[in-house]
Parts: structure tokens; C-alpha cells; sequence
């Protein structure tokens, strides 16, 4: 009665035994992995340096003004290494790989501005690489946007000075309004004359603020809130030199109180935003919209520490499959399946035992790595220990019928070690290691999810970071994927058995 | 039983033989395209020591593995215990114990433990098994050495430790291939003796070999070359037919051409192989029957004999004479 589960354990003694016979492997093994992890984790960085920089400066540049840049400038988002009038010169540097980029600066923006056209930052850069590439696009670009709100920052303050200016003048005009009820027809059409003067000046005042305003915003910024504000202004200046001209017209057949009444009020209304803008913040007009990101996530890892479920997923799923494809490969050459065709275990109750041995070997080791990492690297398990075993044991129960597949499916060691390590490769491309797995087409995305890295990654992340599953769809995948290769394992090895 | 070559095998075994053990009837073997065994039959049964006799190259060990259901037969039909061996139930498969020609086990485990392993494939439970391993582990004078890992054991050590493991779970059958290949004489004579053990206990051998001489250990050969058997029978009976009678050696110091002449001319004496002066070599249907009518009449003759014997060819002698006739 005791003789199946016997037969069953008896290879399952091999694969521990083996592995206990040779200590530096069980060594690199355990702490082999454990020690990628820790290098990776100390070695790698999440995000990027500045890019080194060489700042080319306009040979002549133009006199002192709000736009000009320099070096210092760029400084908050570049390493400069170097500022030079001498463009040929960084770009042989750039050529040479001294630095990543090379930024040169326009000669005079304001002049390009005044003329209506943007002024251009030239970037130049030296790289093969794509994905810098993409970065430093992207970089350069957020940066030179921030650049541009600070243009703007400066011109609206620049706007705020002159705003104040004309809310004085505005302010003599009211004082010229008020005069108009108590004084003769002679004096109020005087006061009028000298009230419309002041007005033209203020809406040249509004006019020249809103072009300066415009220039910086650019075209695409026509209806922003800054502009938007001005034009009512100078809408509101307009209305009131209707309104003085009306009266102007009116003052011989002596003005009636209510239209004096209106006049006044359309300048206090004036005033009033002339006070509103003036009290408006330059930051505020420069950048009308900002974004508060709260992270509802249970728990935000630290850099690299998010990409440890990866590389701990994908260090488990190659040891799993390798020491599996070999392991029924080295039995192969040894001749011992001979041993086993002969013997009276059935083909399901020697690879149960294969697999309980190896189940049980790099299940200790998983546990092993992840334990040092959570105790060493203090990684938090919000979905709790049992969610991390059941996790594991599932995520190394399928790698290991991988493995076998693997192994089953070639002839030699030689041929299962090449094809755990394309494994591997595939593994790292389309696991969502390297790229997200939103970025794959679907056909790709398919084969990605064959992988058990991909789900076994989502599902020790969740079950490490989160404590719950965003969705089901991984964890079902990785369930499946079990049972397929667990079934076609048990297949392929019986027919390996009663092979002739 | 059928035998491949009825006209020349001298069937010893008795009317009443038992079933075989193990029957290959009329099997042939192909591999790569290329039949390496055609029309090949034998039967072995229990409590035999059988041989598989041949040059190497000839075929031997693809009969063994035909015979134990490792390899499928293009035709014919090989049977264990009276079932197909391809699909031997498990039971049946607990009475084999094979001894590849290499080392089959594990080179990172122990002597023991590789032991404990087979031990364990056969379903042995742990109290049995340990009695089991101790008994083997003398018995292949290897219990110095159960520590040691199998990689580290020299060829003859493997060789013993492969037999101690197809042993542990004392079958009724056990198949060894080529046993004695690259060991010494000394545990040669060893694994002979416990061949012949194996067999009084009333299980059966069936072993290969490329030293003919070991036939004469055998309770039963076959020769092979290739890939046919050429003839079997006993030893002995091999002998007789590679000779065509029993060799008889008489030394007289007064023996002659014409007294060598007239004891060819006796009724059992089938001729003179080689003959000196004083000294004859006779084949002679019976060496029992004939001997005393050879020492008679060469007495009768005047000469005094000196001695008389029944010589006995060497198995090489034998084999070569066999393929040279049969092949």
C-alpha cells in the first residue's frame, strides 16, 4: 500500500541529494540570486542624471533683457559642463561623447518675439540609443516648457508694473469724472477731454501688455485665461470712451444725472479690475493650472525596490526551468530512464517525484531569496505570508512544468540549457521587465502572458506592494498556465517512457 | 522452442522445458534503415545461466534491450514472463533487474544512496530496505566505500554497485549486459559466483559477453555474430558441434602411422585431427563410450598407453570454428 507514495519519493531524493553533494552550488543558488538582487538594487538607478551639457551662447547677443539666457539659467535641469560662443567647437565635444547634448541659445528673443516668431533653442545630440533618446526629447522639452512659463512669469510682471502705472491714471480719471457734476459745462467737457486722453493711454498701455503677453504665450494660448482677462480690460476701456464721447456729445444739452452716474461706474468698474489684475500673482498668470497627485496605493516602493518582484519572479522562473529541462535532459544521457521504463513506477509517479524533489529545492530557495530580501531590503508583504507562499509555490509549480516540457521536448542538455536561456531572454523582453506590458501589441502581449514571469511578476507585486489584486486577470492566467503545463508535462513524460 | 538453426543447435534441455522466462521469436531490429538482428529466436528458462555470446558489433545488446521491451522489434515478437515485453504490467516489471553496459546511476549520490534510490523506484519500504542495502553493499564488498560518491568509485566499483542496484529488490530475472567487460580476473570469478548463486536460488541470468571463454560458465549459449544466432546449445554441446564429436588425446611412446590408421577405423572414432609420433588426436562420436575401445585396442596392438584424455577445445577455438562453418 506504501509502495506508490515510496516509489514517488525516491526520485524526488535524487534532485535534493544532488544538489546537497555540491555546496558552492547550493551556495550560488541561494545566495548567487539574492546577490543580483542586492547589486541591483544598490547598482542600479531608477532615474536618469542630468544629461551633461554644453551651453553655446549667441556671439553677439543682444542688450539686457527679460528673455535672455545663460548658463546659470539652465543649470536647474542640465549639467552644464561648458558655455561657449563656439558652436563647431561643442559640437565636435558632442561627436567626441565628452557630453550628451549640446544647447544653443538664440541671439536675441525678444527680437524674434517682436516680430512674431518663437525664438529657437537648437538641441543637439549624439545618441543611438532610443530610448535616451525619447528621454532626452522628452526632458528637453518639458524643460524648455518650463522655460517658457518662466518667460511668462517675467512678463506678467513686467504687465503687473505697468497695470499699476494705469490704475493711477485710471484712478485721474475718476477724480476728473467725479468733477463733472459740480462744475460749469466748460470745465465738465474739459475734464472729459482730459479723461478720454488719459483712457487712450491706458488702452495703448492694455494693448502693448497684451501683445507682450500674447508673444510669450504663443499662438496656441489665445484663449488663456491671462489674455482672456486683458481683453475684457481693454473691452471695459473701450466702453468707457464710448460713454465719454456720448457725454461729450451730450454736455450742451446739459447731462442728465443717470448718464453721469453710469460714466462713473463704468470707471469704478474699471478700476476694480485694474485692482484685481494688479493684485494678480505673475506665477499664477503664468501657469493658471496646477496638478496636486495623491497616490492612493497602499504603498509606493523606493526605485528600485519596485522592480525586485520582477527580478525575484524572473531569477525563480530560470533557476525553476533550468534545473527542470536539465534534469530530465541528464537523466536522458545518464541512460536512468532505462532505469525507470524497467522499474515498476509508472511514469506519473516518477515525475511526481521529480517534481516533488525540485518543488521542494527551489521552493526553499524562492523562500530563501525572498525572505533575505524582505528582512534585508525591508520590503513590505501587505497581502501577508500565506498570499506570498501560495503565490510562490504556484509561480515555481509551473516554471518547474515548463522545465520539463523544455527538457521532454529536446534530446540533449545542451539543446534544454539554450532553450531555458531563451527563455529567459524572451522572459526579460516581453516579461514587462524592460517595457511595460501596455506597450506590447496584443499578439506580443499574448506571448508575453505564456511567459510565467509576466503573470508571476503582476502577482507577486500585487501580493508584496498592494495587498490585493488590481485585476484577476494575472493570477488566472498564471492558474492556467499551471495546469496546461503541469497536464502536458505528465503527457510528454509518459510518452518519453514509452518510447521504443 | 524455436531455434534459428534447427540442423545445427543440439537441444539439451528437456522435452518438458518450463515456459521461457524470456522469448524472442523470429525477431528482427532495425535501426537507422539497417536491420542490425533479423529472424533472430531464443528461449530462456528460469533458472538458467544464458550467454549471449559474440564479437562486439554483434548485435548482443540490442537483443538485450529488444528482449527487455526497450526497443520495439520491426518484426517478431519478444515476450517476458509470457507477456508482450513492451508491455509488461507493473507487477512483471518488478521481477527485472537490469545491468546496463554503462553506468546508469546517479554520479552525484552515494553508493548508498544511489542504492536507497533504486530501492525506493521498487517501492522497498525503509526497515527492508536498509537490511536490503547492508546485505548488497558486503556482498559487492562495497560497504567501505557507501560514503563515497559514484563518481569518485573506480569502473570495477560501478560495475558492482550497477549489479548490487539491479539486485536490491531481488528479481527473477536479471539481465546483464556485457558484466565483465574491462574487470579483473578476480572479480570476474566473482560476479560468475553470483550468477550461479542467482541461478540456484532457481532465478535466471541472461547475460552478454565478447569473452567466449565465459560460455563455458553457462548453462545455455547462444552465439551471435552478426546479428543471428549462429548456434546455441550447452557448452558442451556447442563443442561437439564445432567439432562434429568429442576430441580424445591417446599418447603411446610406440604408437605409429599404422596403429593411428586402424584406430580410425574403430566404429566410434569418427577421425584423426592431428596425429606425431607417440602422440594422436581422435574425434570420437562419445568420449565415455569410445575411450576404453581405443585403450583396448591399442593394447591389442602391442603398445603400451600411456595416457589417454579427453581434450577440450578452448571456446575460441570453438566460436571460430562455429562462425567460420555458420556464418
Amino acid at each position: 500500500m506504501l509502495s506508490r507514495p515510496i516509489r514517488a519519493v525516491a526520485p524526488a531524493s535524487v534532485s535534493v541529494g544532488e544538489l546537497f553533494r555540491q555546496p558552492w552550488l547550493l551556495f550560488i543558488v541561494i545566495f548567487g540570486p539574492f546577490l543580483i538582487l542586492l547589486a541591483f538594487v544598490v547598482g542600479a538607478r531608477v532615474y536618469r542624471d542630468f544629461p551633461t551639457t554644453i551651453v553655446v551662447l549667441p556671439a553677439q547677443p543682444a542688450g539686457p533683457s527679460s528673455l535672455q539666457m545663460n548658463g546659470k539659467d539652465l543649470d536647474n535641469f542640465l549639467r552644464v559642463v561648458d558655455t561657449t560662443t563656439d558652436r563647431d567647437a561643442a559640437l565636435a565635444r558632442l561627436h567626441r561623447g565628452e557630453v550628451k547634448l549640446v544647447l544653443e541659445l538664440p541671439p536675441d528673443p525678444e527680437a524674434a518675439i517682436a516680430k512674431g516668431q518663437q525664438a529657437q533653442i537648437n538641441i543637439y545630440t549624439n545618441e543611438i540609443d532610443p530610448l535616451a533618446n525619447s528621454f532626452f526629447t522628452l526632458f528637453v522639452e518639458s524643460q524648455i516648457a518650463e522655460l517658457n512659463r518662466e518667460a511668462i512669469a517675467k512678463t506678467a510682471a513686467q504687465t503687473k508694473d505697468t497695470v499699476g502705472r494705469l490704475k493711477g491714471e485710471v484712478d485721474r480719471a475718476a477724480t476728473l469724472l467725479d468733477g463733472i457734476e459740480n462744475g460749469s459745462v466748460q470745465e465738465q467737457r474739459q475734464h472729459l477731454a482730459e479723461a478720454a486722453t488719459l483712457l487712450d493711454q491706458i488702452d495703448a498701455g492694455l494693448t502693448q501688455v497684451q501683445q507682450i503677453a500674447q508673444l510669450a504665450l504663443g499662438p496656441a494660448a489665445a484663449n488663456a485665461a491671462p489674455l482672456a482677462e486683458l481683453q475684457r480690460e481693454r473691452d471695459q476701456v473701450n466702453r468707457l470712451r464710448n460713454d465719454i464721447r456720448q457725454l461729450d456729445a451730450q454736455l450742451a444739452l446739459a447731462p442728465s444725472p443717470q448718464q453721469a452716474a453710469q460714466l462713473r461706474q463704468d470707471v469704478g468698474q474699471l478700476q476694480q479690475l485694474l485692482t484685481q489684475a494688479q493684485s494678480a500673482n505673475p506665477t499664477v498668470l503664468s501657469a493658471p493650472f496646477t496638478a496636486q497627485v495623491t497616490n492612493v496605493a497602499p504603498y509606493v516602493p523606493r526605485g528600485t525596490d519596485y522592480f525586485l518582484p520582477g527580478v525575484l519572479a524572473l531569477i525563480v522562473q530560470h533557476l525553476a526551468l533550468t534545473l527542470a529541462a536539465v534534469s530530465v535532459a541528464r537523466d536522458r544521457r545518464l541512460g536512468v530512464l532505462d532505469l525507470y521504463r524497467l522499474s515498476p513506477a509508472s511514469a506519473g509517479e516518477v515525475l511526481l517525484g521529480k517534481y516533488l524533489g525540485l518543488i521542494v529545492m527551489v521552493a526553499l530557495i524562492a523562500a530563501a531569496i525572498t525572505g533575505l530580501a524582505i528582512i534585508a531590503l525591508g520590503l513590505p508583504v501587505l497581502g501577508g505570508l500565506p498570499w506570498l507562499a501560495s503565490a510562490l509555490f504556484v509561480f515555481v509549480l509551473t516554471s518547474l512544468a515548463y522545465g520539463f516540457v523544455i527538457g521532454l521536448l529536446t534530446r540533449s542538455e545542451e539543446t534544454a540549457i539554450q532553450l531555458s536561456m531563451l527563455a529567459l531572454i524572451a522572459s526579460v523582453a516581453f516579461g514587462g521587465l524592460l517595457a511595460p506590458l501596455e506597450q506590447l501589441s496584443k499578439p506580443l502581449l499574448g506571448v508575453a502572458y505564456l511567459l510565467p514571469v509576466t503573470a508571476g511578476k503582476i502577482v507577486l507585486e500585487a501580493v508584496m506592494f498592494r495587498g490585493y489584486f488590481v485585476s484577476w486577470v494575472a493570477p488566472v492566467v498564471l492558474v492556467l498556465l499551471l495546469l496546461v503545463a503541469l497536464a502536458l508535462s505528465f503527457r510528454l513524460f509518459a510518452t518519453e517512457l514509452a518510447r521504443r | 522452442m524455436t531455434l534459428a538453426t534447427p540442423d545445427r543447435a543440439l537441444p539439451t534441455t528437456p522435452v518438458s522445458t518450463p515456459d521461457p522466462v524470456v522469448a524472442l521469436d523470429d525477431v528482427r531490429l532495425s535501426y537507422d534503415g539497417r536491420d542490425v538482428v533479423d529472424g533472430l529466436s531464443l528461449a530462456v528458462v528460469p533458472g538458467q545461466v544464458y550467454g549471449l555470446i559474440g564479437p562486439s558489433g554483434a548485435g548482443k545488446t540490442t537483443v538485450l534491450r529488444a528482449a527487455l521491451g526497450l526497443l520495439r522489434p520491426a518484426a517478431g515478437e519478444a515476450r517476458l514472463f509470457g507477456r508482450p515485453a513492451a508491455a509488461l504490467p507493473r507487477a512483471l516489471r518488478a521481477r527485472v533487474g537490469y545491468v546496463p553496459q554503462d553506468f546508469t546511476l546517479y554520479p552525484h549520490l552515494t553508493v548508498a544512496e544511489n542504492l536507497n534510490f533504486v530501492a525506493g523506484l521498487y517501492g522497498i519500504g525503509w526497515l527492508r530496505r536498509r537490511r536490503r542495502i547492508r546485505e548488497l553493499l558486503a556482498l559487492m564488498e562495497l560497504t567501505d566505500h557507501r560514503r563515497k560518491l559514484a563518481h569518485n568509485l573506480s569502473g570495477g566499483m560501478q560495475r558492482r554497485l550497477q549489479l548490487a542496484a539491479a539486485l536490491i529488490h531481488q528479481p527473477a530475472l536479471v539481465v546483464v549486459d556485457e558484466p565483465t567487460a574491462g574487470i579483473d580476473p578476480i572479480l570476474r570469478a566473482r560476479f560468475w559466483d553470483e550468477f550461479r548463486a542467482i541461478a540456484e536460488e532457481g532465478r535466471t541470468v541472461l547475460f552478454t559477453t565478447q569473452y567466449v571463454n565465459e560460455a563455458e560458465l553457462c548453462d545455455y549459449v547462444a552465439l551471435v555474430a552478426a546479428g543471428r544466432v549462429v548456434a546455441e546449445g550447452t557448452p558442451t554441446a556447442l563443442r561437439r558441434l564445432a567439432y562434429g564429436g568429442d576430441v580424445v588425446d591417446i599418447s603411446s611412446p610406440d604408437l605409429d602411422w599404422v596403429a593411428v590408421q586402424r584406430l580410425a577405423r574403430l566404429p566410434l572414432v569418427c577421425r584423426v585431427e592431428q596425429a606425431s609420433p607417440g602422440w594422436a588426436r581422435l574425434l570420437v562420436e562419445d568420449s565415455a563410450r569410445a575411450t576404453p575401445g581405443l585403450v583396448r585396442a591399442t593394447e591389442e596392438m602391442g603398445r603400451h598407453v600411456e595416457r589417454v584424455a579427453t581434450s577440450e577445445p578452448s571456446f575460441d577455438e570453438v566460436f571460430t570454428r562455429l562462425v567460420k562453418r555458420y556464418a
